[in-house]
């Protein structure tokens, strides 16, 4: 599903159409999810297509780079240890078009329904794309249209006994890579204290052979954005 | 040569020349900065980075020209004893000026408002806004109508703010009334349905529905919405009228003022078709 097409082309599944037809001198890209139809002109004779899992950070509008996902079941870990889980994160697709060395993101849609939400305190808070997940021992079965997998490895640095209900990610670090069953990234969370951790994001696949989405949330353009989230509103 | 021809005093062609290529680097060296200033610091505010940028570029210049006229003869200690009667005069003629640019000083320093913050100056509609541009004497506001205001910095600095954009999110409320023959269970339920269903409907701080008074006409439940400071304005208006057409299309109506009245006799009503 995902991956490059050439143009023109057709793909369908049950929950949405992407259509791409020769137009005069280019192609009419077209995609329809339910109601919501997007119709764009493409002024080209030689171009590919990619559509690639991306930050899902897009929808409705780019509001925030943070993403935080509360944890069904709590997590509860000793002092001193370092844990894995697994938990899950909507998916956003992204429709690229590109030609030579330039890439232009040409259409952005999600099969699940968004839902924002405030980390911390509404002076000194961030705005967070919202998201629930379980928390899975192994790699959770996904629908790669809807969900990804994200494998989160917990270092809890402190003396304490540390009980974590979410968990907030920085756009700018997300590394997302996909195959035919996978959506998946992989990241850090250091906790230092009781109510402060810091989150980030390891660049490597998931699973070997995994290829590695397109992004939008590059760091290499915004210099000063940081790749970690630093939560100090609590876990 | 030429360049060793005295042009006046003890001043050549070359001291003329060298004292143009320092104030020229000066300036050049303060254009370049400030230049890299906006190129680096790309996620500061533009209204910060202005004024540092001019900050930067006029020491330079200052600097360049303090350096340069020594080499030309010109004596400071006569110029700042001139330029300190001039200051005197200057400062009573401009008074207002000096105050809006030492207003506008502080403003930057303190930073109650940025650019592209919807702010309300003084109270009042006429300066409630989105801030366009905060320059050193004046602030400019574009109001909601599209009309461009100028205020000046002593005012913007002196009145009240209120910076709807300072923090993140914000609140809003709306009072639903019902009929007393309404199920006001299923409203509640409808209308928290509704706030879940709205992507931008803050999840955190959770939205507060209950039933907070039991009108003379109605049933009335409070809804208590968080959304971000950006996006409130649409949240609010699109919530209210998804709230209103649910309700509808669920039987659940608005009633309309109602009084009971009683009278001690029994009345007569006379007409064609009375009863």
């Amino acid at each position: 599903m995902y991956g490059d097409y050439e143009l023109p082309f057709q793909l369908s599944t049950d929950e949405f159409t992407l259509m791409t037809e020769t137009s005069g001198d280019g192609f009419t890209y077209t995609r329809t999810v339910g109601e919501d139809i997007v119709s764009k002109q493409i002024l080209t004779d030689t171009a590919k297509l990619n559509i690639s899992p991306i930050e899902p950070l897009n929808l409705p509008m780019k509001l925030t780079s943070a993403l935080q996902i509360e944890l069904e079941n709590a997590i509860v870990i000793k002092p001193q240890s370092k844990r894995k889980v697994y938990l899950t994160f909507p998916v956003e697709l992204g429709v690229f078009l590109y030609a030579e060395r330039s890439q232009k993101s040409i259409d952005i849609f999600s099969l699940k329904k968004p839902k924002y939400t405030l980390y911390g305190d509404v002076s000194t808070g961030t705005i967070c794309k919202y998201w629930k997940s379980t928390v899975f021992p192994d790699i959770p079965e996904t629908n790669i249209l809807h969900e990804g997998v994200i494998e989160l490895s917990i270092k809890n640095n402190s003396i304490d006994w540390i009980e974590i209900h979410k968990v907030v990610f920085n756009a700018y670090g997300m590394k997302i890579f996909y195959d035919e069953d996978l959506v998946a990234m992989r990241a850090r969370m250091a906790i230092k204290k009781e109510d402060t951790s810091v989150t980030d994001f390891i660049n490597k696949p998931l699973k070997k052979g995994m290829k590695k989405a397109l992004e939008l949330y590059i760091k290499e353009k915004q210099p000063l954005k940081g790749t970690r989230f630093i939560m100090e509103g609590g876990l | 040569m030429i360049l060793d021809r005295e042009l006046y005093s003890t001043v050549t062609v070359s001291d003329l020349l060298l004292a143009l290529m320092i104030m020229l680097i000066a300036a050049m060296i303060g254009k370049t900065i400030a230049l890299n200033l906006k190129r680096i610091f790309k996620d500061m505010s533009k209204d910060r980075i202005a004024t540092i940028s001019k900050i930067i570029y006029y020491t330079f210049v200052i600097v360049g020209v303090l350096i340069a006229l020594p080499i030309l003869e010109v004596n400071l200690t006569g110029l700042l004893v001139a330029g300190g009667l001039m200051a005197i005069v200057i400062g009573f003629a401009s008074q207002s000026i000096v105050t809006n640019l030492i207003s506008g000083i502080f403003l930057s320093i303190e930073k109650p408002v940025k650019v592209e913050d919807v702010v309300s100056i003084g109270g009042g509609e006429g300066s409630m806004g989105m801030v366009e541009e905060i320059r050193i004497i004046s602030t400019t506001i574009r109001t909601f109508d599209g009309v461009y205001v100028r205020i000046p910095n002593e005012k913007v600095f002196t009145n009240s703010i209120t910076n709807f954009m300072e923090n993140v999110a914000r609140r809003f409320e709306y009072v639903v009334g019902i009929r007393y023959s309404d199920d006001a269970d299923k409203a509640l339920e409808i209308i928290k349905g509704l706030i879940e269903d709205h992507p931008l409907a803050l999840k955190e701080p959770p939205p507060q529905i209950f039933v907070q008074n039991l009108g003379s006409s109605s049933v009335d439940i409070t809804v208590r919405i968080w959304a971000p400071s950006t996006q409130w304005f649409r949240v609010r208006m699109e919530l209210l009228w998804k709230i209103k057409k649910t309700l509808e299309e669920n039987d659940i109506k608005v009633p309309f003022n109602q009084q009971e009245v009683w009278f001690l006799n029994d009345l007569e009503v006379q007409g064609k078709d009375a009863k």
